[in-house]
């Protein structure tokens, strides 16, 4: 069974003010008891020393009568009778001792045939004075002489038993005990009465305390059903500065990081979003399947996480000699860097389609006004773009323009690679390029163009050594070497590069061979 | 505070009931003590019955000529009644009556004077009744009862065990203690043992001569026993059967002489009986010991058997008779 935090509180409330009442109950019971039992002791004692006085009285009175009955029997040697006399206080429970001594001291008469039947000295020595009382184990004994006139015709003896105290006590500790039950009996109704309405009261002012006390906690708590239910704008009111006032603090805290982590993963989402759109874009813009009665094409590209702006393409007339051929990288990544990418390489194929012939130089510096135009002015963004961009001119000649990694051309002759020194602009940083001076490459058949991107030569190793044009140059002429295809030729050096270190960067490469 | 309150409260519940107990317990035995009334000594034993200050506790009620009536004398009147009927029944039927009843008195001068009279056919009582109603109307002794189980006893004359006496003849000049002038074994036959012995036997306030012992009447056996013990007087006497019990409780006496055998209690008829009827009576008596049917009358009236008369009893009779004659005692007698 579930319980609230009120309800258990209520409880604990209620169990530690009834500890303490319990605890004087139990005390105070017990100082009672003690009192009554003192009480009782002393009541018992004075009890016996009444009953006492009471049995001495009763002696005294009895003895004077036994001593006024039996003086005539005495005087006659009446043994009979005195015997009959004291038989008669025998009989009476109480006395069990009744004797008449004469006053030779010799026992003349106790209740039975015995001091008639022999000379028996009395235990009892006459009393100094007219009466004598003193007691004995369990008896109350009283002498008292038997006179007429100045002759002392001698005494009798009465024990009287004090079990008669014994019994009075049981009898009064029957009464005591009676009165002290009824006594207790009250107590203990009046108790449970005034512990029923403690009981209560403190269940009370447990429960309106246990209430107050968790008010904070159960705001907490239906704030925190609303954060399940999605809403993170709710905040709970901060009233104190205790553990609960803290806890309220944490709890808004909470839901405010909440707030900012659904922000935050809400523009990832957006982001990632946007990946995909670039990375859609990035892909769908390589050429799938180029051809060229001259040349022999293999383009590569193995992305990053994170969507970069390499590209490659390939534009070709229908069957015709005339082919563009471009490589380049837009700085940053994601959405932004996908639209630049396809602003320039939509502007550089619709200028291969109106004019094939036009130089690269040309081109690029229209590229660039627009891109700067676009980027810079009407995007208010600093995007840029690295490309160099070849046109084939036939006979294994490209004219080439523009900025970017420099190319290596692998020579079949030698089986050696060259890397052009091609110095050139970034586009979209000025909003008119300078001159930009036009190169020529020429391809013996059977060479190899390599165009690649920063994110193969730029690959670090674990001391942070960057892969270079070197290594790939190796691994280029060792894959020709082996007669390796231009598919071959990319997996040898995407291999080594793979090898080398861990990707961070787009990776690009086109080689192009002519045939 | 609250203990001296408490205690306070219970000590005065306590006293009051305290006291209530120890005079609930002993006041009542303390009045009825002081409101009986004690004999004097040497005064006869109070006896109380209902019907004292009646002579009979039932007339007859049967026709007297189909009817034996057997007499009694007793302290109990009424129970005798009760204890003797299946007898009288019994010996009735030996008479040849149709009824036999019982009369029992306190007194013994109306059985005796109805005895002689011929209104009662049958007495049983002590030796000592018996020779007045002999003496008195020759009623006929037939038969001894061994009431209480024995048909005979002996007075017992006895001194203290320090005491120099050796015979009966060293008491010249003491004092005999008696109970009373009713007693048999107690006064008559004791006295007369002293007359025999050649005492004179006079009363305590007589003054003594040479060849006389005084006696004092004491009323009761134990006064006798006591005062012989005690001091009081050189010698006492009682019925053997008393003082064998009495030594067997450890009594300091020492018996001095002893009586002939007293018939302890003794049958008589009235003059007036017939002598077939008195025959089949002693005779129907005598058989009664050894008769089966007899023996629940018999237990209910506490006699053993009952026993022929011997010659020696006669002479007791004749001596007790002769203690008849009028004396002055000077202390009590009835």
């Amino acid at each position: 069974m579930r319980r609230s935090v009120g309800a258990k509180l209520t409880v604990v409330l209620l169990v530690i003010a009834l500890i303490p009442a319990a605890v004087a109950f139990t005390v105070g019971g017990s100082v009672l008891r003690t009192t009554l039992q003192a009480a009782s002791n002393e009541t018992r004692q004075t009890a016996d020393a009444a009953i006492v006085a009471s049995l001495e009285r009763e002696g005294n009175a009895l003895a004077s009568a036994f001593a006024e009955q039996i003086a005539n029997p005495l005087v006659a040697d009446d043994f009979a009778a005195m015997k009959r006399i004291a038989k008669d206080l025998r009989d009476v429970p109480q006395i069990e001792r009744a004797e008449v001594a004469a006053a030779d001291g010799t026992l003349v008469a106790d209740g039975t045939d015995r001091p008639a039947l022999r000379r028996m000295r009395s235990r009892d020595a006459v009393p100094e004075e007219e009466v004598a009382v003193r007691q004995e184990p369990g008896a109350l004994v009283v002498a008292r002489r038997i006179e007429a006139g100045d002759r002392t015709l001698g005494w009798v003896t009465l024990a009287l038993s004090t079990d008669v105290s014994r019994e009075a006590q049981g009898v009064l500790s029957e009464q005591m005990a009676r009165t002290l039950g009824e006594g207790e009996s009250a107590l203990l109704r009046t108790s449970s009465v005034a512990g029923f309405a403690m009981i209560l009261i403190v269940a009370l002012v447990a429960a309106y305390l246990a209430r107050r006390l968790t008010r904070p906690i159960v705001a907490l708590r239906d704030a925190t059903h609303r954060v399940g239910e999605g809403d993170l704008a709710v905040r709970v009111p901060v009233k104190s500065e205790d553990e609960i006032g803290m806890l309220a603090r944490s709890f808004n805290a909470m839901t405010e990081d909440l707030s900012q982590a659904r922000r935050a993963l809400a523009d990832k989402a957006r982001l990632e979003r946007e990946l995909e759109i670039a990375a859609q874009i990035q892909t769908s813009l390589l050429p799938p399947n180029p051809t060229h009665p001259d040349l022999e094409f293999h383009g590569r590209m193995e992305p990053a996480d994170e969507v970069g702006g390499d590209f490659y393409d390939v534009q070709r007339e229908g069957d015709g000699q005339a082919l563009w051929i471009t490589i380049g990288d837009v700085s940053s990544h994601g959405l932004g860097a996908g639209l630049v990418m396809l602003m320039v390489q939509s502007q550089i194929a619709s200028m291969f389609a109106a004019d094939p012939t036009m130089g690269p130089d040309v081109a690029l510096r229209r590229v660039n006004r627009l891109l700067y135009a676009n980027v810079q002015e009407r995007l208010r963004d600093d995007k840029y773009v690295t490309v160099r961009l070849f046109a084939y001119r036939g006979q294994g000649v490209f004219e080439y323009a523009g900025g970017h990694e420099w190319p290596i051309v692998w020579r079949a002759a030698t089986g050696k690679c060259e890397q052009i020194d091609a110095e050139g602009p970034w586009l979209g940083i000025l909003p008119e390029l300078p001159p930009t001076p036009v190169a020529r490459i020429e391809l013996a058949p059977g060479d190899v163009l390599c165009l690649y991107t920063d994110g193969i030569v730029e690959t670090m190793d674990r001391s942070g050594v960057q892969f270079e044009a070197r290594r790939m140059t190796e691994a280029l002429e060792e894959a020709a070497r082996n007669g390796a295809s231009l598919a071959g030729m990319a997996d040898a050096i995407f291999g080594a590069v793979e090898r080398y270190g861990e990707q961070d960067d787009d990776r690009t490469m086109l080689l192009v061979r002519r045939v | 505070m609250g203990t001296r309150v408490i205690t306070a409260m219970l000590v005065c519940l306590a006293c009051v009931s305290c006291d209530s107990i120890a005079r609930d317990r002993v006041s009542p035995a303390r009045e009825r003590f002081r409101s009986e009334e004690r004999p004097s000594p040497g005064q006869p034993r109070p006896e109380r019955p209902a019907d004292e200050d009646a002579p009979f506790v039932a007339e007859p009620t049967t026709p007297r000529e189909t009817t034996l009536r057997l007499g009694l004398i007793s302290a109990r009147p009424a129970q005798m009644i009760d204890e003797f009927t299946p007898l009288a029944r019994l010996l009735a039927t030996a008479a040849g009556q149709a009824h036999g009843e019982v009369v029992a008195t306190v007194d013994p001068d109306p059985i005796i004077g109805r005895l002689c009279s011929g209104e009662i056919d049958l007495m049983m009582d002590t030796a000592n009744d018996a020779a007045r109603a002999i003496r008195t109307c020759n009623a006929v002794a037939i038969a001894v009862a061994a009431k209480g189980g024995e048909l005979r006893y002996r007075s017992v004359i006895f001194v203290s065990p320090r005491s120099r006496l050796r015979t009966l003849a060293d008491l010249d000049g003491k004092t005999i203690l008696f109970e009373d002038e009713t007693s048999t074994s107690a006064y008559m036959v004791p006295r007369a043992m002293l007359e025999a012995a050649g005492l004179r036997t006079v009363p305590a306030d007589r003054a003594l001569e040479p060849g006389m012992i005084r006696f004092r009447l004491v009323g009761d056996e134990l006064n006798i026993i006591g005062g012989v013990v005690h001091g009081r007087a050189e010698a006492g006497a009682l019925s053997s059967i008393d003082i064998e019990e009495y030594l067997a409780d450890g009594a300091e006496v020492r018996p001095l002489a002893e009586s002939d055998p007293v018939p302890r209690t003794l049958v008589l008829v009235s003059p007036s009986l017939g002598a077939e009827r008195v025959r089949r009576v002693r005779d129907r008596l005598l058989a009664l010991g050894g008769d089966p049917s007899a023996a629940a009358a018999l237990e209910r009236a506490e006699i053993a058997r009952f026993g022929e008369l011997t010659p020696g009893d006669a002479r007791v009779l004749e001596q007790i008779g002769r203690m008849r004659e009028p004396t002055t005692t000077g202390t009590g007698g009835s």
